[in-house]
């Protein structure tokens, strides 16, 4: 089967978004939780093979890898209904169970130790694949498993498989509110490096902008993980949509992020979605056009990213795809696109050409909704830097105070020295100073001027 | 006229009879043989005028020649029609009706004479005795109506001159429209003979769909050399002149279209079966009408769009067109995407090799493959065994791609539909999207390369600079290659398609459908830019698609000399930067230029196409104005008072 995905899973919240995003696509694909076809799922319009493969026995199983170094989520999964959708092989759980702490450090030397191990697992899945396109990572950046193991699966996958592409779901800490886990700022940026240097596509899935939304527009007082993880999922079958029901475009993965992605490290992406209501909530009586659809996915309270507000209005999109399920009709679309045109509702990259481009991608005939036409948009906008700019002055604040840096010095990479943490600082100013000349009209000769600055931190690396 | 025969009586009153050199007596009897065209003793044939004429022996007063004259004028028409009565019976070329024509008149002139005997006879036992009562002004009068009969035969038959079929039947009825009742009635009744013989071919035709119309008279023709597959289009023709003018275009396009589906089922679909319902209405119209005259026109439209519907359904029930309309989108427009894509990478390998006609087994051996591992796999059987690769003859240099397309085998009433020449349309089209989604597809690969091979050049600062240069050009074309892509599967095949979705279902006959069809294939082409019309603005999307391959070319080239520089440095070896980064970088900036020089002008071109949609085009591809600025040509084309004075000056600009 062509452009096959292999999903990891990793640490707690890698695998509780996962375990969202599988029964999301079961439900979607009428797959049961065991992984039997259902029997009114004879549409066959439908591509379950880019996520699932048919055991011998008919059963559809998700190419999925679970790791976690703590019992607790994937017990959870295994005690669930979907226990048995798994293959049981392709989960991972570390003997000693102690986790990594909340520490970056921890989590990336125990993928040191377990490397055998894991990449058994992860080699055989690749082999049993006809034509691998990509690896999609679920993880946080904020803990120790998602962000440290993370990191060090990330640097080994992208030499393994120097071929595949390699994208991730990354969960960006909430800075809303004040983390029991200090260290944060430490791990975000260690594990920034590595989005940035080893995968191809990030899908930024930002905790504070998910909390306000599931606050501000689903009325949930104290949204709890599974609320937040729901977004999450739906934002991850819709980003595959078009990988799952084809049509004239955007079939593969390398055709959906090619677009998006101007530069080898500019490739941070946010997502949009409408509408966002609960279930129970009922909708407006008014049909949803596609105008209605592309306005309210350009607008800030849909966004799932919370980026600082832009004091000069320098910030711009370098692209926009629009993902539109559900009933429409495709003669709209140019009109639609027009009027955002000429309202200006969108303002682009001034050194190259830049627009937005819409898929219309079938919905599940096996799943419900209150709304007949939903959208998702995957945009690159240079204000994500302003997310990256938070961190490092956050990580500025804890690094110049030398604060809780003892937990890291227990760990080989900082034993002698904490140039790792300062490279890795090294890399993400870079991408934030790449994403803001990226405003300018100038962009095409900055790297012209600024020889090798991009690679400053990938040589310690190579 | 009545005038002019009472001064011409009193004149001939006055003077005795014996005057004249021939008695009245013989004058009489020689008008009445010279009625029938006769001659005799005083009147002789004249072959240059065609008419009898005064023997000029015989002298007559010049008022009484002048009467006598007048009345064997009738002789003279009588002659003439008589005439024509007797030359189409030899002829059989001119047909059923004409013979009807020729008896109906030979009716007309029997009856006339019948007449004259009739009352010459009453007025005495021997012919022409003037003493009996005959005298030439009962003569006059009793010859009044039949001389405006026989004006009207002769009139029609001169005008009749050569017609046939229906086209003698449209003569003869616009002599219908007059004012003397008892003419009119005349025509009337010859109509009807003449048309007998139309209306059971017409009858005949309707509700059986069989043309038995030996002399070409029908307004239905048929070629017989045409072969099966264009029965619709060529095998049964409207010969318009053979419609009869009392028919409306409407009428005579319905009772064509009613035989020709009747036909249709009959020779392709091979269905003899009564159509449902068909019998029951010719019973009702041959109850109420009994001449093409008084044709049932309520029936006749009846009975088209019972056989119409009948045949659409035969269409879409047995022979599932909207499924194989559905699958010339789906392979030949490329709606199927995860096949076209495997398959684009599955042929890649093939195709870059140059063209030869060996290569359609291979080709149709990866076809296979391609559609087992994609979705195509569960399609209709009947698609997938209809769908196969054509490699048309090849040119010297080409290469596969020159000369590949994917086919859809037709036969039986599908191939009426998808005539051979609907199918170079379909491949014409097939060549642009392929083409398209090919450069699409390389654009793609391109990025891939720079992702993933792009890490490893990561330390080998020397080439940062001329790699963003290359990741900005490429991403100016992605977005390009993209937009193209996008235009081309909505504003151009989903937009045309969802109007002939509402046609088709809305469609109760073969014609509308093919008419839906039609209109589909010539808005996509046109949109494609494929027709007359864009013939210079896609010369330089042509110019744009060869940029894009030989940017393709360079960054192989930065790629694989920059990986084996990786190498040497690594193996401490001697630096070969030098050798290829300046040469590398001179031909991007001269590609980014070209480039760029060829996507203004494309899209200068496309903002004064008249085709809106194409201006659309423009727009989207240049939705953030960023070429705008560039190009004050751009900015300027879109005012009003520019588009108008383009379409004025656009060819020379082009040149």
């Amino acid at each position: 089967m062509p452009s096959e995905v292999i999903t990891l899973q990793l640490g707690q919240c890698g695998n509780q978004i996962g375990f969202e995003f599988w029964k999301k696509l079961c439900a979607e694909h009428g797959i049961s939780s065991e992984g039997v076809l259902e029997d009114f799922a004879t549409e066959g319009v439908d591509r379950k093979d880019v996520f699932f493969y048919q055991a011998d026995d008919e059963h559809y199983i998700p190419r999925a890898v679970l790791l976690d170094l703590e019992p607790r989520v994937i017990n959870t999964i295994m005690n669930s209904p979907y226990a048995k959708l798994y293959n049981p092989e392709n989960i991972y759980l570390s003997k000693h169970g102690g986790g990594a702490g909340n520490n970056w450090g921890s989590g990336y030397s125990h993928g040191e130790r377990l490397f055998d191990e894991i990449f058994d697992i992860i080699d055989r899945e690749a082999e049993g694949s006809e034509n691998l396109e990509a690896f999609t990572v679920c993880h946080s950046i904020a803990g120790g498993t998602g962000s440290g193991l993370g990191s060090y699966m990330l640097e080994r996958i992208s030499e393994r498989y120097p071929k595949k592409l390699v994208q991730t779901y990354s969960v960006f800490p909430n800075l809303a509110e004040s983390s029991d886990v200090v260290v944060q700022p430490y791990n975000s940026l260690l594990t920034l490096k590595r989005l940035t240097l080893n995968a191809d596509c990030v899908v930024v899935l930002d905790n504070t902008a998910l909390n306000r939304i599931a606050t501000d527009r689903l009325h949930i007082e104290t949204p709890s993980f599974t609320q937040i993880n729901s977004l999450v999922s739906t934002i991850m079958s819709a980003s595959t949509a078009t990988l799952r029901y084809p049509s004239y475009m955007n079939n593969d993965l390398i055709g959906l992020v090619a677009p998006l992605i101007p530069t080898p490290r500019l490739h941070f992406l946010m997502t949009g979605y409408t509408p966002l209501t609960n279930d129970h909530e009922e909708t407006s009586v008014r049909k949803t056009t596609v105008l209605d659809v592309m306005r309210r996915l350009l607008q800030p309270q849909n966004m799932m990213v919370s980026t600082t507000p832009d004091r000069n209005g320098s910030h711009c999109y370098t692209s926009i795809l629009n993902i539109i399920q559900g009933e429409v009709d495709p003669t709209q679309i140019h009109k639609s696109l027009q009027r955002i045109r000429e309202r200006k509702l969108a303002q682009f990259i001034p050194w190259g050409p830049a627009s937005i481009q819409v898929a219309l991608s079938r919905k599940s005939p096996y799943v419900t909704t209150s709304h007949r036409v939903s959208g998702l948009m995957l945009a690159n906008h240079t204000s994500i830097s302003t997310l990256f700019a938070r961190t490092l002055q956050q990580f500025d604040k804890l690094r110049k105070r030398e604060a809780f840096l003892d937990q890291f010095r227990k760990e080989a990479m900082f034993q002698d020295s904490l140039d790792e943490m300062d490279d890795s600082r090294d890399v993400i100013q870079n991408l934030v100073d790449e994403y803001t000349a990226a405003t300018k009209s100038d962009y095409l000769s900055w790297g012209m001027n600024r020889p090798g600055s991009s690679a400053a931190g990938a040589q310690t690396l190579a | 006229m009545q005038c002019f025969s009472d001064s011409v009586m009193k004149i001939i009153r006055k003077r005795k009879p014996s005057h004249s050199d021939v008695s009245n007596h013989i004058l009489l009897r020689e008008i009445l043989y010279a009625f029938q065209g006769i001659q005799g003793q005083v009147f002789q044939w004249d072959a240059t005028h065609e008419n009898l004429q005064l023997k000029s022996t015989v002298k007559l007063p010049k008022a009484l020649r002048q009467m006598v004259l007048s009345l064997v004028e009738l002789g003279w028409l009588f002659h003439k029609v008589q005439k024509y009565c007797e030359s189409p019976k030899t002829e059989s070329t001119c047909g059923l009706a004409a013979r009807a024509f020729a008896a109906a008149l030979q009716e007309e002139l029997s009856k006339s004479i019948h007449k004259l005997t009739v009352h010459t006879t009453r007025s005495g036992d021997t012919v022409g005795v003037e003493a009996q009562g005959l005298t030439f002004q009962r003569l006059l009068v009793w010859t009044k109506e039949p001389k405006a009969r026989m004006k009207l035969l002769a009139a029609l038959v001169e005008a009749c001159h050569g017609q046939r079929g229906g086209a003698l039947a449209s003569v003869i009825h616009s002599f219908v429209l007059q004012g003397n009742a008892t003419l009119k009635t005349v025509v009337l009744k010859i109509l009807v003979q003449v048309c007998r013989p139309l209306y059971e071919m017409l009858m005949l035709w309707t509700f059986e769909g069989e043309l038995r119309d030996p002399y070409g008279e029908f307004f239905i023709g048929v070629n017989l050399a045409v072969d099966p597959g264009s029965l619709w289009n060529d095998k049964y023709y409207e010969r318009s002149a053979m419609v009869p003018n009392f028919f409306t275009q409407e009428q005579g396009h319905q009772v064509a279209t009613t035989g020709k589906s009747i036909c249709f089922l009959r020779e392709i679909c091979l269905d003899k079966s009564p159509i449902p319902g068909l019998n029951q209405i010719r019973r009702t119209a041959e109850e109420r009408s009994e001449s093409l005259l008084s044709l049932d026109w309520e029936s006749i439209e009846e009975a088209y769009g019972t056989a119409s519907q009948y045949l659409l359904q035969v269409l879409l029930d047995r022979y599932h067109i909207k499924l194989h309309l559905c699958a010339l989108r789906q392979y030949l427009l490329l709606g199927q995407g995860d096949f076209v894509n495997h398959l684009m990478k599955l042929v890649e390998p093939e195709l870059d090799k140059p063209a030869t006609t060996r290569m359609s087994r291979l080709l149709a051996s990866i076809l296979d493959k391609c559609i087992r591992c994609t979705n195509s796999q569960y399609d209709d059987a009947d698609v997938l065994k209809r769908l196969d690769v054509r490699i048309s003859e090849p040119s010297q240099g080409d290469s596969g791609w020159d000369v590949f397309s994917l086919d859809y085998k037709v036969d039986g009433p599908l191939g009426t539909i998808l005539t051979p020449e609907v199918k170079t349309r379909y491949e014409t089209l097939f060549y642009a999207l392929w083409r398209s989604k090919r450069m699409e597809w390389i654009m793609s690969k391109l990025r891939h390369q720079q992702l993933t091979e792009g890490r490893q050049l990561r330390g080998l600062l020397e080439v940062q600079g001329v790699l963003h240069q290359a990741q900005l050009l490429l991403s100016e074309m992605i977005h390009f290659a993209q937009e193209m892509s996008h235009y081309l599967s909505f504003e151009v095949v989903a937009c045309a398609w969802e109007q002939l979705s509402i046609a088709l279902r809305s469609s109760k006959t073969m014609d509308q459908l093919l008419t839906a069809h039609e209109h589909f294939l010539q808005t996509v082409t046109s949109r494609a830019l494929l027709d007359e019309e864009s013939k210079d603005i896609r010369d330089h999307l042509r110019g744009i698609h060869e940029a894009m391959l030989q940017f393709s070319q360079i960054q192989e080239r930065l790629f694989s000399s920059a990986i084996l520089e990786v190498e040497k440095r690594q193996g401490k070896s001697k630096s070969t930067i030098e050798t290829f980064l300046p040469s590398i970088k001179a031909k991007l900036c001269a590609i980014s230029a070209s480039y760029q020089n060829f996507v203004q002008t494309f899209l200068f071109m496309l903002s004064s196409h008249s085709d809106p949609n194409l201006q659309g085009l423009g727009v989207r591809l240049d939705f953030n104005e960023c070429y705008q600025r560039k190009d004050s040509r751009l900015s300027m084309s879109l005012t009003y008072f520019h588009r108008r004075m383009t379409t004025l000056s656009v060819p020379s600009l082009l040149h």
